[in-house]
């Protein structure tokens, strides 16, 4: 085919000038404007951008936690940085007999609209919330509830000394209901007022000027969601965010390098454990519990698998919790563990395989993907156990939950969980050790735990529960009814801009009134 | 013409029923339900006669096929209900991220177009150059790269390295370029090639033969006669890219935090939200069919011999 260059040229020269056009108007448009935000921002207001991993659709304090974390409402009580309970918009509590409770609900504190908050306006908002959510219903236990001036009277459906622990729970965060856009633009009594909102993706927030505690030092402030663990990393480095959550490990390195960023790791609420199937016929057996636990090499696994991002674990709870077993976490020992299971009558055949009655000791492992370190763990616990002649077959499953209450074909299990996430030991061990408990896939029975749940679920005064939840994991360590195995760590990018702010073990307070930037 | 659309809504709704019915059967075929997420098993004390009692409530006990009929008397009175996790309607969860979804497939086409028609038409009539060569080069790096990673690599050059435009977020024009050029950089590599091939194809018609021995410019020839025919299978296409685009691009919103559908069904998905899930299915089936309606009666403005059905057939 022949073609006059002529009109060829022609084309060419259209085509080149559409695009350079097309080029040349988003350039120069996205120069000059990116220049004058940065120089208007330095100038006029001061603001800070929080980076989140996890999406929200909507703003709705009693479904979602992010109206918490971003400073816009906040809870009855809340944990402080040594995750005990401290009085937030209540300024004290007491008990006045088994199901009667009396909250006192601070005073001078007003909603954004500039409402006063009262008794009232709390009594409605937790009702609402029971409306809504099914989890309150199950959590809170509330009967019934009376305002009277500042004084809140909950009346609870049982006796129920965790109470004040659960009102830390983000979704029982206070708000004004009769407002038109609870889900879009929630009035709360926090440091922060929602400006704009987009679902999953930002909420712009501007400063309460009336703000009980004391206005923010800064006028504006963004929080911005993205679940691409890479792409935040970038935005900390471009210094389009200052504080980032859930940096993935492998960018740390060059973070680090940046002279203006920072990284904290600090430990979690959360713990990776083994669960076991009580129902299978070798795990009941105690030894081969222990060996398992023994078999497991929790230094590597915080050095190498977390890149030394979480610390070993000893028992359920977080060593900075007052009732947790303290912070030497269990030996791995693999001598000790073939011991024990020589003991429990297994002998090595010539194949170097533990057998019992003509039969290989072979126990079948479940994890799944979604927390990648998992199925990493599974691995390196199947290669210890192959090494000592025990095989462990893993399976990795989608949905890990119904997997383990719907299939019976399992021995042990890998898992995650959020053993304490308001401050309170109670919950971790009535969900994953009493019968009725959702959490308890392993049919885990025990008398001496049961009895000791028991009367930790009628105990009200701090320091006693303190001590039966001790009691508890005592047991749980020395029956090693689950094998816990890390803390994982929390891994923070932060700007050096960013002035009188640290991440908390318990990802609830980000966008809080002391926080300032340079 | 109006017997053909009429006959096409009437597919529709066989299309969106068939759609919805087996959408629902793979849904209940999948383990898991969302009673955890409802009552945040994992944050919260929860016991297993809780879990029953909200199974019960919602009807998730009931044998599949009473679920659906449920399900379907309600949609037929134009009632999607509401999200099992958000308690949100369903309908104003699909709303909300419907525009940022259009917006995003534009810009995605936009891009797309302004790559395509220059690169195809240059392959075209440079047929076996230089420059068909460059295009083919660039046409199979631009349809190998993985959209995460380009996605990923333009953020790292535009936000982190020259600091030019925002690496997520929506709100501005600004906002939407990453995003558009992601999606629009691999679809364009396709419909150049796509463009060329149907150029070749109609350079050596007759008609093209007779428009130059009348001594037509090459120009006019290209783009009057040429280009017509040669857009058709490119427009084929376009209307199943369009459905795609509107369905939601997961990855793209992911990487820059674009609040479109896709994202708010897989999320649906793993919490397994039915009532989203179903709503979205009726949603983008309905969008798919449109989109290739106009993309049919486009073919008879393109090309005035296609006729549909008998009684257009002269």
């Amino acid at each position: 085919m022949t073609v006059s260059s002529r009109s060829i040229l022609n084309f060419l020269a259209i085509s080149l000038a559409l695009l350079l056009l097309l080029a040349a108007c988003s350039s120069s448009e996205t120069h000059s404007s990116s220049e004058t935000e940065t120089s208007a921002q330095s100038e006029r207001e001061k603001t800070v951008t929080i980076m989140y991993s996890f999406p929200s659709s909507s703003l709705d304090p009693h479904q979602e936690w992010v109206t918490l974390r971003a400073g816009i409402t906040e809870t009855l009580v809340r944990l402080n940085e040594k995750l005990e309970l401290e009085p937030w918009l209540a300024t004290e509590w007491a008990q006045q007999d088994e199901l009667t409770w009396v909250f006192t609900i601070r005073e001078g504190v007003t909603f954004h609209d500039g409402t006063p908050l009262t008794a009232e306006e709390v009594k409605a908002s937790l009702e609402r919330g029971l409306e809504v959510n099914p989890s309150l219903q199950t959590t809170l236990k509330i009967d019934s509830l009376e305002a009277d001036g500042q004084k809140l009277m909950i009346k609870t459906t049982e006796p129920y000394p965790a109470l004040p622990s659960e009102l830390v729970n983000p979704n029982t965060s206070i708000v004004k209901v009769d407002t038109t856009d609870l889900d879009r633009a929630p009035v709360g009594t926090g440091p922060f007022k929602v400006e704009s909102f987009a679902p999953d993706v930002e909420i712009g927030l501007v400063r309460f000027d009336e703000y009980w505690a004391g206005p923010s030092p800064l006028e504006k402030a963004k929080f911005v969601i993205n679940s691409d663990a890479n792409v935040r990393a970038l935005a900390l480095q471009s210094h389009e965010a200052d504080i980032v959550y859930h940096l993935p490990v492998e960018s740390l390195e060059v973070i680090e390098q940046q002279e203006e960023l920072t990284v904290q790791s600090v430990s979690s609420l959360r713990a990776h454990f083994l669960i076991f199937n009580h129902e299978q016929p070798h795990m009941q057996n105690e030894k081969v519990r222990q060996a398992i636990d023994l078999l497991i090499d929790r230094g590597t696994i915080s050095h190498q698998v977390m890149q030394g991002h979480a610390t070993p674990a000893n028992g359920p709870f977080h060593p900075d919790f007052p009732f947790s077993a303290g912070e030497t976490a269990p030996a791995f020992d693999p001598e000790q563990a073939r011991a024990l299971l020589e003991a429990a009558g297994w002998e090595l055949d010539d194949t170097g395989q533990l057998v019992k009655e003509g039969k290989p000791l072979s126990l079948n492992l479940l994890t799944y993907q979604s927390r990648p370190e998992l199925p990493l763990i599974a691995q390196l616990l199947q290669a210890e156990a192959a090494k000592i002649g025990m095989t462990i077959n893993i399976q990795s499953v989608d949905n890990i939950d119904t997997y383990l209450h719907e299939h019976h074909d399992w021995d042990l299990a890998t898992y995650s969980s959020l053993t304490a996430p308001r401050g309170d030991g109670g919950y971790f061990l009535n969900v994953a050790y009493t019968a009725e408990g959702a959490l308890n896939a392993g049919g885990i029975e025990d008398t001496a735990l049961s009895e000791i749940i028991a009367q930790l679920n009628q105990t009200s005064d701090p320091e006693q529960r303190h001590r039966l939840t001790q009691e508890a994991v005592q047991i749980i360590q020395d029956k090693t009814l689950h094998a816990f195995i890390i803390y994982p760590h929390i891994v923070v990018g932060i700007n050096n801009r960013v002035l009188n702010w640290s991440p908390g073990a318990e990802e609830y307070y980000m966008l809080t009134h002391q926080l300032d930037v340079r | 013409m109006q017997r053909l659309i009429l006959s096409r809504l009437g597919q529709l709704a066989t299309v969106l029923f068939m759609l919805s019915l087996f959408t629902f059967m793979l849904m209940k075929l999948a383990p898991g339900d969302p009673v955890r997420s409802i009552l945040r098993a994992d944050e919260v004390l929860v016991t297993k006669s809780d879990e029953e009692a909200v199974r019960k409530e919602l009807g998730l006990d009931q044998p599949w096929a009473v679920q659906y009929s449920h399900w379907l008397w309600r949609v037929i009175q134009l009632d999607l209900g509401v999200s099992y996790v958000s308690g949100r309607p369903v309908l104003d969860e699909l709303l909300d991220r419907l525009l940022p979804t259009v917006y995003l497939a534009l810009g995605g086409l936009l891009v797309m177009i302004v790559i395509a028609l220059p690169l195809g038409t240059l392959a075209a009539v440079f047929h076996h150059r230089l420059l068909d060569h460059v295009s083919r080069m660039l046409a199979f790096i631009g349809a190998s790269l993985p959209q995460f990673w380009l996605g990923l690599l333009l953020v790292y050059i535009f936000a982190y390295q020259l600091k030019l435009l925002p690496s997520m977020g929506e709100g501005s024009f600004k906002h939407i370029i990453l995003p558009s050029v992601t999606l629009g950089l691999g679809m364009a590599a396709v419909y150049a090639r796509l463009l060329r091939a149907g150029l070749l194809e109609s350079f050596s018609q007759d008609y093209i033969r007779a428009a130059r021995s009348r001594g037509l410019p090459e120009w006019q020839i290209l783009m009057g006669h040429a280009m017509r025919a040669g857009l058709l299978p490119v427009i084929t296409m376009l209307g199943m890219s369009l459905g795609h685009l509107l369905g939601g691009a997961v990855v793209v919103e992911t990487l820059f935090s674009w609040p479109g559908l896709g994202k708010l069904v897989v999320d649906a998905v793993f919490k397994r939200d039915y009532p989203i899930i179903q709503g979205y299915i009726l949603f983008t089936g309905l969008f798919v069919v449109m989109a290739n309606l106009v993309i049919d009666l486009s073919y008879r403005w393109l090309d005035p011999r296609i006729r549909f059905g008998k009684d257009e057939k002269q």
